[in-house]
């Protein structure tokens, strides 16, 4: 065999016709990727920067951030000072007292059908809020009346 | 190098002109599907393979840079890498009698039985060489590339291209000679 005639005969390979063709019809379908020029680097970096700012921007109102700065909007009418100091001069301990007092009177005084009707209406009702019992308490002795002490059972 | 190539590569890099780039396909696409027949030894994967190679061309056109070497040294750049992905992705590797003679036959021309013979047995012959003697030996006698432009499309000296060629050819004797 002549090795040199051989490669030469292999120059005559040629490629299905209807192959071509159809590839050629296939590859100038689609279309060329556009490359990365200097200018849509740029645009794409200005865009995910403002992307990134923005998020930061919401994250930083979100967690309060403004109330830090002078930059939280500020209310004329309202005086924090006055507040802080309204806020100081409410006396909660007196309340608080006054549910011990009330406990207590109403477990050590001799059972009168008043107090027997008032424990009953408390067992009843196990929501009681401590403005109800205040209410009713506040006057342990008999000289409340069963209508403030239903009034303030309903609320 | 096809006549008028400089202004087709242009208007086809610059304007992504198809019509441009039509005329380039028509002219190196028999020299991929031979490059890569000889390569795999089958019909089909030779045109799948030659198309994903055009393909990959098409779509990175606008990123092709004319350095005054042919346009078809960026092709078989792209065709090398192709047949090394086929080599890679193919688990079970064909063998020269599992190989369908009928299919990898030129198919332009008819020559007589015995020469069809002989060409399978070099292109069986080829594949069983180092790639680069593969390279080496379809450029420069199959495709008829200069030593320039073989040396341009395989990424290596001149000097290396003649060294390279002598060695291939020796080799190819060689294995001719085993298989016969």
């Amino acid at each position: 065999m002549n090795l040199l005639k051989t490669l030469e005969e292999l120059k005559n390979i040629q490629p299905d016709q209807t192959f071509s063709e159809n590839s050629l019809r296939v590859i100038l379908a689609s279309t060329p990727i556009e490359p990365l020029s200097a200018r849509r680097i740029f645009a794409r970096s200005l865009a995910t920067a403002g992307s990134l700012a923005m998020a930061g921007a919401l994250v930083f109102i979100i967690t309060g951030g403004l109330s830090e700065t002078n930059l939280a909007p500020q209310f004329s009418s309202i005086d924090p000072i006055a507040l802080h100091a309204e806020a100081q001069a409410i006396d909660t301990q007196i309340n608080l007292l006054n549910i011990n007092y009330i406990e207590s009177s109403i477990s050590t005084q001799p059972t009168t059908p008043l107090n027997k009707e008032i424990k009953q209406l408390m067992a009843s009702n196990k929501k009681i809020s401590s403005t109800t019992v205040i209410l009713a308490s506040s006057t342990p002795s008999s000289t409340i009346s069963v209508d403030d002490i239903l009034q303030g059972l309903s609320q | 190098m096809l006549d008028g190539e400089e202004k087709l590569i242009q208007d086809a890099v610059k304007e992504g002109d198809s019509s441009a780039f039509g005329k380039l396909y028509n002219y190196y696409q028999p020299m991929i599907y031979r490059f890569v027949l000889v390569k795999v030894g089958r019909r089909e994967e030779a045109e799948d393979i030659t198309h994903q190679v055009f393909f990959q061309a098409w779509q990175n056109i606008r990123t092709y840079r004319h350095r005054g070497y042919p346009f078809g040294s960026w092709l078989y750049r792209i065709a090398r890498n192709q047949v090394i992905d086929h080599y890679r992705s193919q688990k079970d590797d064909v063998s020269l009698e599992a190989a369908d003679i009928e299919n990898s036959a030129p198919q332009a021309t008819q020559p007589d039985i015995s020469l069809q013979m002989d060409m399978e047995k070099v292109m069986a012959a080829i594949r069983r060489l180092k790639p680069e003697y593969q390279d080496v030996i379809i450029f420069r006698f199959i495709e008829d590339l200069s030593v320039r432009e073989t040396a341009v499309a395989m990424h290596k000296t001149e000097g290396a291209v003649k060294l390279m060629q002598h060695r291939a050819i020796e080799e190819l004797k060689k294995s001719v000679h085993e298989s016969s």
